[in-house]
């Protein structure tokens, strides 16, 4: 008998131990992770299109180098059409470099902070999105004008 | 009493055990002879083929010396394109580029060549900062900035041939993308770097690659 329960116990213990692995889950964690998501999936909407973005002021540069002599007024709307289109660029790359991962804010940021952070973020995010959607739009019909009728 | 120890130790053990997963079993890597020229051909007015070449480039790598094609003369090379602050794929692109680096640390044959796209924060001081937490050394793997439009003009040129759809816009938003270079600077084959078994592939198709006399 006594060999019986002693036995139990062990086991008991056992899965003690065994659910004490188990990490506790904060509800906090899948509000922040699915904030950041949203955050992301504007990254990966906008990303595609950054690069379009420095193909088309790529372009624009080359055509400007190509055609010294083109009207005042073309060259100033290019010219202000590729300054447009670095500047969305640039705010892609300046977001992606300040971006901070949920762990980083984790160690410092109370719950309430993390999410106001996510906010501005997607607030950020829409920002660039809005920059590189009118850039791109605006840009491919400017270059079509510019094409050989 | 002995036994139920054994199997509390070993339960316990296993049940705390939180190391990522292996690598699928069971892969089916493609054993091939050679590796095709890869890209739209031409057909030169005498009749010859003209494959898509890599075109000249001069970068600066993480010591501030300027890298160009002479750098990697008669050898092949790994392309990628990346940049420090990437917040989604990157990480997981270098730790394939680092799986390469290891697999052919002894060979001089083979180099690796990381363009930035973020130049204005990926500096020189900022690239050599990288390379050295990676361990990685010139001449055997160069971390390359420059000028924005020349490197994301050059991230064309290669992902022009190294995607599978023709139609999708090119650039560097391919930059999952490693890239295998041979030595008369065609691209010779292609993998997702974010994907390990792709990469698995890979390094089997530089072995084809570097035992092509």
């Amino acid at each position: 008998m006594k060999k019986y329960f002693s036995s139990l116990s062990l086991l008991l213990v056992t899965a003690f131990l065994i659910s004490s692995c188990e990490p506790s889950i904060d509800p906090n964690l899948a509000v922040q992770e699915a904030e950041f998501a949203k955050v992301m999936a504007g990254h990966d909407e906008v990303m595609p299109k950054t690069g379009q973005i420095s193909k088309l002021s790529r372009q624009m540069k080359k055509y400007m180098k190509d055609n010294p002599d083109l009207d005042t007024e073309t060259k100033g709307n290019v010219a202000e059409m590729i300054s447009n289109l670095m500047v969305a660029e640039e705010m892609m790359f300046a977001w992606m470099a300040n971006i901070k991962q949920l762990k980083e804010l984790r160690i410092t940021k109370s719950h309430e902070e993390i999410m106001t952070y996510l906010s501005e973020e997607n607030k950020t995010m829409e920002n660039v999105k809005l920059a590189t959607n009118e850039g791109l739009e605006e840009g491919k019909k400017l270059w079509e004008s510019l094409q050989p009728q | 009493m002995k036994y139920l120890l054994g199997v509390f130790l070993v339960t316990f053990f296993f049940a705390c055990d939180n190391t990522p997963d292996a690598p699928v079993k069971g892969l089916v890597i493609a054993k091939k002879d050679v590796l095709p020229i890869l890209g739209n051909r031409d057909i030169a007015e005498n009749g010859d083929t003209i494959y898509p070449t890599i075109p000249d480039f001069a970068f600066i790598n993480q010591n501030g010396d300027t890298v160009t094609n002479a750098d990697f003369e008669g050898k092949a090379y790994v392309a990628d394109f990346f940049f420090i602050h990437c917040p989604t794929i990157c990480p997981k692109v270098t730790q394939q580029m680092l799986r390469v680096n290891d697999k052919f640390a002894d060979d001089d044959n083979l180099m690796l060549l990381a363009h930035t796209v973020d130049p204005k924060r990926d500096d020189v001081a900022a690239l050599k900062s990288y390379a050295d937490k990676l361990d990685a050394k010139t001449p055997k793997w160069h971390f390359v900035t420059g000028d924005k439009d020349e490197l994301h003009g050059i991230a064309d040129d290669y992902f022009s041939v190294a995607i599978e759809n023709p139609d999708a816009p090119g650039g560097f938003d391919h930059s999952g993308r490693l890239i295998l270079v041979d030595k008369n600077r065609h691209v010779r084959a292609f993998a997702n770097g974010t994907d390990p078994d792709e990469v698995t592939q890979f390094i089997e198709d530089i072995k084809v690659l570097l035992a092509e006399k």
